[in-house]
């Protein structure tokens, strides 16, 4: 599990990370959504125990990270531009990182290179920024990690290559219950990863939510009456109505509840259209960050 | 083996190994290009005989100097590469080792591929000792010297450049930064030493550049290492900065910041110590370079102002890192301030330097001399330690103090040099600059006391039973001497000598005429010591006269044809660019109003009031005799003769 709490880190007297607490649970993946300069990447390096925060305490399995070999034996991090010796191959990284991490796992780590197709011969550095990304994903997943740390791992993945990573994490975490924490500007590229959401905002943590709930609780309503008959205000009174916005005679409204429910509430009342429909994740999100008050599509890019 | 495995990570070793085993490498083929090879080709060939080697540091010596001032640094460079970019560090440290650990392997495997190329050189030159038969240049002891002095200035230098690596977060800054570190100290010292004079009256500044400064930075002494051996508190003192470096460099690396990696300096606090330790450095610089070559106030301040500017805005560069920077005054300002109240303590003498004097009974012994060369160079410099003495020295001393303002630097002005050595071990020095005239009655208290004349004359310390013989060399172009080997007449010789430096005023000890001859007095240990004979001394005049040994002792008239004799003004003596005697006297020959001299007694008259220091009014050209060479000397003050004085009325 791990556990921040109160974080504080300043750069040269400015802010990066100002007051955030939040916990992952063991077994969970967690999904850390900001801008960029949101402070995303100084929370995973603090958390990896490459920085060292100002204020407050970051723990992984109750252990501090900062210089504590026996936490980081466990933790791998895979930076935003994945980083390999110099004129290295990937065999000569594996044995680096065998020599270095104790979990180490040679059959997977053939596994994985089987599965990614890659030359363990070549110098990692003459490959492309996709392909020496999948050779960070094979040697991260060959330490066995119990927490892995990502960094936008995405970017400069192709679809189908993007599907497998998803997949082999979805299946470390299942299997054995590995933790992650994934940090990205792009909330539709983890919507389908992660069971766990944060949207970071200039330092600070902005919402913090688990999918599943959000999910299963926020509904897009479009309702029409007969003839253009105005929506009877009692109907918005029924349901918490998140927003509301009409578009020609149709009602459109997005409401927060049980789907029964509002169904319920609404077929009440009987209109001519009542469609209930589910929202990607980055709807709920603008429209849960209004009341907020903040332009969530920008720092969602 | 449980040790071996816990503390050194094979994957970590072999990393290390492909990054910088080619700077052991290049070290080891340089240095056996430079010594073991150097050593074949010449004492196997015809220079055999021409080979002064007096250790290894001989062959190809500039070599040596540059892989050891280089080599190490490089090393340190590439070697802690990992803490200079930001990705490469994010990757070390993300590792689950200690940075202690990680430290340590990489700094000890630095210091073993530093020592590794050395020793194997030694072995190499080891293997060639008997066979080239080496021991007529060099012992196994200077073998192992070289190796050790070696060693020695590696590690300095590689772990001073580790520990500016730890502080710096640019390779080129870091390798700067060493180098800066290494010079820092004689820098410093230098120009504070030449600056200081001007606000402390009486700062010693000569002489502390004579005490061994090149200690202070060990790559002035490393690059001096063939001509002047270190002393053992230099080796002391440098294998210690050894450790505290490699303990400082560990400690400042736990502390280290990894986000300020890139910045030329990582610790914020590092940030105005640079920047206004540079300003003051350079504002130092440009006080120097233009007021000491000037040596005005105007010049002085003017150098201060544009020295602290140009330093100021370097250091904002390096730490900007960029030429284009943002021009923040508000600092100069603040350290213009601090440097102004700092100049106004040192008129108020916050230090009490000035007016310092040791109580009499504090005091063990007194130098005083003319020139710290008196003191810094001599073998054996001379003392008082007479109550009266030591008195009228720190009268005289008071007296100079007093009249700091009069003191003025002029061409007359002589250094009066003090060293005062306290009984409880330490050590008082100043260096001040008068007109002696102004303090002639202390000088000639002190110069006429039995002790000072027992104390500066060699003559007094020789044996007279170990004389082996006393030769008068006139002075002047010409090849006669006079030889006493009688053993009665050294005695009296020396009886008559040193009565005459006893009876001598200061008067005549300062006369500026130049003495008729030098006396060198042989001993049977080979030593020699040296006097004048002085033109005041006339009992010993008598004494040769009566020997019959006058005429070989000293330039007479005989000796000369004739002389010129000019105003100095009439002639054009290029003092620049050097002149010769053949040219001047030919000037002469052809001058109108001048006097030609064939009497004898107005030669014997200008033979001893003209001196060899060409500045008075009046010049003369002798003519020798013997081989027609010339000599030119001139008269000044009051012993320009009267047949002169009224020639040229």
């Amino acid at each position: 599990m791990i556990k921040i709490s109160h974080v504080r880190k300043t750069f040269d007297g400015l802010e990066a990370i100002e007051n955030i607490s939040l916990t992952v649970n063991k077994g969970s993946i967690y999904g850390l959504l900001g801008s960029n300069g949101a402070g995303k990447t100084t929370l995973l390096k603090i958390l990896s125990g490459l920085y060292i925060q100002d204020e407050g305490l970051i723990t992984i399995d109750g252990q501090s990270v900062f210089e504590n070999p026996d936490v980081k034996n466990k933790i791998f991090f895979i930076p935003d531009t994945p980083f390999f010796l110099p004129h290295y191959t990937l065999n000569q990284m594996a044995q680096f990182y065998q020599c270095n991490y104790p979990r180490w796992n040679d059959q997977r780590y053939q596994e994985l290179v089987a599965l990614f197709q890659i030359d363990i011969h070549k110098k990692l550095h003459r490959y492309s920024k996709g392909i020496q990304r999948q050779a960070a994903f094979i040697l991260a997943l060959s330490t066995v990690p119990e927490v892995l740390i990502l960094d936008e791992p995405l970017d400069g993945l192709d679809p189908v290559m993007r599907k497998k990573v998803k997949g082999l994490l979805i299946d470390d975490v299942a299997e054995r219950e590995m933790t992650v924490l994934i940090s990205s500007h792009n909330l539709r590229e983890v919507e389908d990863l992660c069971d766990f959401v944060g949207i970071m905002h200039k330092g600070q943590m902005m919402i913090e939510k688990e999918l599943d709930d959000l999910k299963s609780d926020t509904h897009k309503v479009q309702i029409a009456f007969k003839g253009g008959v105005p929506v009877p205000p009692a109907i918005l009174k029924s349901v918490k109505v998140l927003h509301k916005e009409k578009r020609g005679s149709i009602l459109l409204l997005i409401v927060k509840g049980k789907e029964e429910e509002i169904t319920a509430n609404i077929e009440k009342y009987q209109p001519v259209i009542f469609d209930i429909l589910p929202l990607t994740l980055e709807e709920i999100f603008i429209y849960e960050m209004e009341d907020v008050g903040y332009a969530v599509e920008n720092i969602l890019g | 083996m449980q040790l071996k495995i816990s503390l050194v990570n094979k994957e970590i070793r072999k990393m290390i190994m492909r990054s910088v085993g080619w700077v052991a490498i290049v070290h080891f083929l340089v240095l056996i290009f430079s010594v073991p090879l150097e050593i074949l080709i010449t004492t196997t060939g015809e220079q055999r005989q021409y080979i002064r080697a007096e250790s290894l540091f001989s062959f190809h010596y500039e070599i040596q100097v540059v892989l050891n001032i280089g080599i190490p640094v490089l090393m340190a460079i590439f070697l802690f590469r990992f803490l200079q970019v930001k990705s490469y560090s994010d990757f070390m440290h993300s590792l689950s080792i200690k940075r202690e650990r990680l430290f340590h392997q990489y700094a000890l495997t630095g210091i073993i591929l530093l020592i590794v190329p050395v020793l194997l050189i030694t072995i190499i030159v080891c293997a060639l000792y008997q066979p080239l038969n080496l021991a007529e240049f060099f012992s196994w002891a200077d073998i192992f010297k070289w190796l050790g002095i070696t060693i020695m200035f590696n590690l300095l230098v590689f772990l001073a450049g580790v520990f500016t690596g730890m502080i710096s977060g640019i390779s080129v800054v870091q390798g700067a930064l060493t180098y800066v570190f290494l010079l820092l100290p004689i820098g410093l010292l230098v120009l504070l030493t030449n600056n200081l004079p001007f606000y402390l009256y009486g700062f010693a500044d000569r002489y502390v550049m004579e005490s061994k400064v090149e200690a202070f930075s060990p790559l002035v002494a490393l690059s001096q290492v063939n001509y002047r051996p270190l002393g053992l508190i230099e080796i002391i003192v440098y294998c210690a900065l050894i450790f505290i470096l490699y303990g400082l460099a560990l400690w400042v690396y736990k502390n280290r910041k990894l986000e300020a990696v890139t910045q030329s300096l990582v610790f914020p606090l590092l940030k105005p110590i640079f920047k206004y330790g540079m300003t003051f450095c350079s504002m130092l610089l440009g006080g120097l370079y233009f007021g000491i070559k000037e040596g005005n106030t105007t010049w002085l301040i003017t150098g201060y102002v544009i020295g602290a500017i140009l330093g100021y805005l370097l250091a904002e560069m390096v730490l900007q890192k960029s030429w284009r920077i943002i021009f923040r005054i508000k600092g100069l300002f603040i350290y213009a301030g601090a440097m102004a109240l700092l100049v106004i303590l040192f008129q108020f003498d916050f230090t009490q330097f000035e007016k310092k004097m040791p109580n009499l009974n504090e005091i063990e012994r007194i130098h005083l001399s003319n020139s710290n060369y008196m003191y810094n160079d001599a073998e054996d410099p001379f003392f008082l330690t007479t109550a009266e003495n030591m008195d009228l020295i720190r009268r005289l001393h008071k007296d100079i103090i007093a009249n700091k303002s009069k003191n003025t630097v002029t061409n007359k002005s002589e250094h009066a040099f003090f060293v005062y050595e306290l009984k409880n071990g330490k050590k008082l020095v100043r260096d001040y600059m008068i007109d002696k005239k102004e303090y002639a009655h202390y000088y000639k208290l002190i110069h006429e006391s039995e002790e000072y004349k027992r104390v500066t004359n060699g003559i007094f310390k020789v044996n007279e039973d170990q004389i082996e013989k006393i030769t008068i060399n006139p002075y002047g172009s010409i090849q006669k001497k006079a030889v006493i080997v009688d053993p009665a007449d050294l005695k009296e010789a020396m009886a008559v000598l040193k009565d005459e430096i006893n009876t001598a005023t200061y008067e005549e000890t300062i006369d500026n005429r130049d003495p008729l001859a030098f006396i060198e007095i042989m001993q049977k240990n080979d030593r020699t010591v040296g006097l004048e004979w002085r033109i005041s001394y006339k009992k010993f005049e008598e004494w040769l006269d009566n020997k019959g040994l006058l005429e070989q002792a000293k330039v007479s008239a005989d000796d000369i044809s004739y002389a010129y004799i000019v105003d100095a003004n009439d002639l054009e003596i290029n003092y620049a660019q050097g002149y010769s005697h053949e040219e001047l006297f030919e000037q002469m020959s052809k001058i109108s109003h001048a006097i030609k001299v064939t009497n004898k007694n107005r030669l014997e008259e200008s033979l001893i009031n003209a001196t060899g220091i060409h500045d008075g009014p009046y010049m003369i050209g002798f003519y020798y005799k013997a081989d027609g060479s010339i000599e030119i000397k001139s008269f000044t003050g009051e012993h320009i003769p009267d047949f002169v004085q009224q020639y040229f009325k």
